[in-house]
């Protein structure tokens, strides 16, 4: 019986363990869809639309009458006192309570709150799409990593047998010493190189279980992408981009939203004889909470009024300098996409005639000619480094892509919506 | 007092009118501008704009009629006075034509036009629930209007 139970125990742990050290496959869509749903950022993102959402509830029903005990007794007393005013005094006096309907300033806020609601879904769609174009990055990149381990471990592998060539040739005096040890420091090299590229695709996978909502220790392991057919690239023009990338950024229609608003904080200062609002704007009325409201027309008021419009002065300057820094980017980015396209036909290029030049030093020193040694390591390092930039420039068209496809939401960041849907309806 | 009254109705009826008359000929003069410029590719920002406005008309008059039952209800009644092909050649850009905007506004795969542009089909499904069913069933059975 004993012996059972501890069977039954160890069998249970191995399972734990197996468990917790289970990796977890994972493609492009699944990263789409996990930060879309999964991430933290985003996620707290969702929740501060959904209390814009409500804000707006909010200020639409305090428009209706509330019950302020204490105003009401107040009020009553007056009216009972027969004070200056008598019962007419009284009445007026909690007007902003029985009929909040009758304070345009109310309406004012309702009207803003729709429109921070509608900022707040832009800030949300923006901040997704970085979210995912970052979590699509680190796949990219944990994926040009591991492909330079893999190249790295076979040059290593045609090194060591060279290494091994070598070492005998020295030892029946073919060759002079210093060639294996050179050979022996390239391989150290390469290990070092190895090691800290190990260390790096797991931090990435790190970050992006991070990103994807996994809890820490998670071990990810990444699929591998159709890439796209690089000979078939053809240069990009900025001018086919601009209206798109300016018409569909979030962060230019945040800045419009916010633009619209101010024009409802104007209004609030013309209309104050009728009494000022004291609801709140909500999270990114922020910008307008400092603006100088009274509650009651005073001679402070086109001071006031000349306040909102420097301030909506301000955030049409803030919307210019957004759509230039839209632009900035994508003539930037096109002039990179482009400079990779004229250069990958150069590096397929420079990868073939490095690899030729490094293997027939190889067959040279396998018929046992003597081999100048920094010829040898000259020309595998310039391999190493031709392929890696090739590698490198095949996974930045990935990227460039990409960010292509943020700027102007098209392929995965069409799903901007949907995603802010699925939590909606998660959250209910 | 009732001839006033009555004559306040009427201009009242006649403004109403006026109002939707007023969104639908702004609409076909949209239509005939974004159809000038179908096939003038690339497109750059003016062509851009033009297509933009357009589609978004569409998108907005739908939506108006959709959540003002006011105005759906006098939308209706000035349709039944109206010819459908006539209405629907008017206001709604040809299938060929909206497919080829498509077509021109995709380059290097990328889709480059304003996104109204793809919610197009959608904007007329909700066209299909503002109608009443003797004008819905019309305008099933109108070409213009496919």
């Amino acid at each position: 019986m004993k012996k059972l139970l501890i069977m039954i125990f160890s069998l249970w742990c191995t399972l734990i363990w197996a468990q917790s050290n289970q990796e977890i496959k994972i493609d492009l869509k699944q990263v789409v869809n996990k930060v879309s749903t999964e991430n933290y950022s985003v996620y707290q993102n969702s929740l501060r639309v959904y209390q814009a959402k409500e804000g707006i509830t909010v200020a639409r029903m305090n428009l209706l009458p509330r019950l302020n005990l204490w105003k009401l007794a107040s009020a009553a007393a007056e009216i009972f006192a027969g004070g200056p005013a008598g019962a007419a005094g009284g009445a007026f006096s909690i007007v902003e309570d029985i009929a909040p309907f009758l304070v345009p300033a109310n309406w004012f806020r309702v009207s803003q709150s729709k429109l921070f609601y509608q900022a707040d879904l832009e800030g949300y769609k923006a901040l997704w799409a970085n979210e995912v174009l970052t979590a699509k990055a680190l796949y990219h990149h944990i994926l040009l990593d591991s492909s330079l381990k893999d190249h790295i471990l076979k040059s290593r592998k045609d090194l060591d047998e060279i290494y091994h060539i070598v070492r005998v040739r020295e030892t029946f005096g073919g060759l002079t010493q210093n060639i294996s040890q050179e050979i022996k420091i390239r391989l150290l090299a390469l290990d070092e190189d190895l090691r800290a590229l190990e260390v790096l695709i797991s931090e990435e996978e790190s970050i992006l279980a991070f990103l994807m909502g996994y809890p820490s220790g998670t071990k990810l392991k990444v699929t591998l992408i159709e890439m796209p057919d690089y000979d078939s690239l053809e240069h990009l023009v900025y001018e086919d981009f601009d209206f798109r990338a300016l018409d569909v950024s979030p962060e230019v229609k945040q800045f419009q939203f916010f633009i619209n608003a101010a024009d409802y904080a104007k209004k609030e200062i013309y209309y104050s004889f009728l009494g000022a609002s004291s609801l709140s704007r909500g999270l990114n009325g922020g910008v307008f909470d400092n603006l100088p409201v009274q509650a009651g027309l005073g001679f402070g008021a086109g001071a006031s009024i000349r306040i909102v419009k420097t301030q909506k002065e301000i955030l049409k300057a803030q919307k210019k300098a957004v759509e230039e820094t839209v632009r900035r980017q994508l003539k930037q980015l096109i002039n990179n996409y482009n400079l990779d396209v004229d250069n990958y036909k150069n590096l397929n290029e420079r990868v073939s005639l490095t690899k030729n030049r490094l293997k027939q030093i190889y067959q040279r020193i396998q018929f046992g000619e003597n081999i100048d040694s920094l010829q040898l390591i000259e020309s595998s390092r310039n391999l190493i480094d031709a392929e890696t930039a090739l590698f490198s420039v095949m996974f930045r068209f990935l990227n460039s892509e990409d960010k292509l496809s943020r700027l102007i939401f098209f392929g995965d960041y069409a799903k901007a919506k949907e995603a802010l849907k699925l939590i909606q309806k998660e959250q209910r | 007092m009732k001839i006033l009254i009555i004559l306040c109705i009427l201009c009242g009826h006649a403004f109403a009118q006026s109002d939707i008359v007023q969104m639908i000929s702004d609409t076909a003069s949209l239509r005939i501008e974004a159809e000038s410029i179908v096939g003038t590719t690339p497109y750059r920002a003016t062509e851009h704009q033009i297509i933009k406005n357009y589609f978004v008309r569409i998108k907005d008059f739908v939506d108006q009629l959709k959540e003002n039952a006011r105005k759906k209800r006098r939308f209706n009644n000035y349709l039944e006075s109206q010819e459908m092909s006539k209405f629907c050649s008017g206001i709604f850009i040809g299938v060929s034509d909206w497919e080829q905007i498509k077509i021109d506004c995709t380059r290097n795969r990328f889709f480059l036009c304003a996104e109204d542009v793809n919610e197009y089909n959608e904007s007329k499904k909700i066209f299909f629930e503002i109608l009443s069913d003797v004008l819905l069933k019309i305008f099933q059975n109108t070409s213009e209007c496919q």
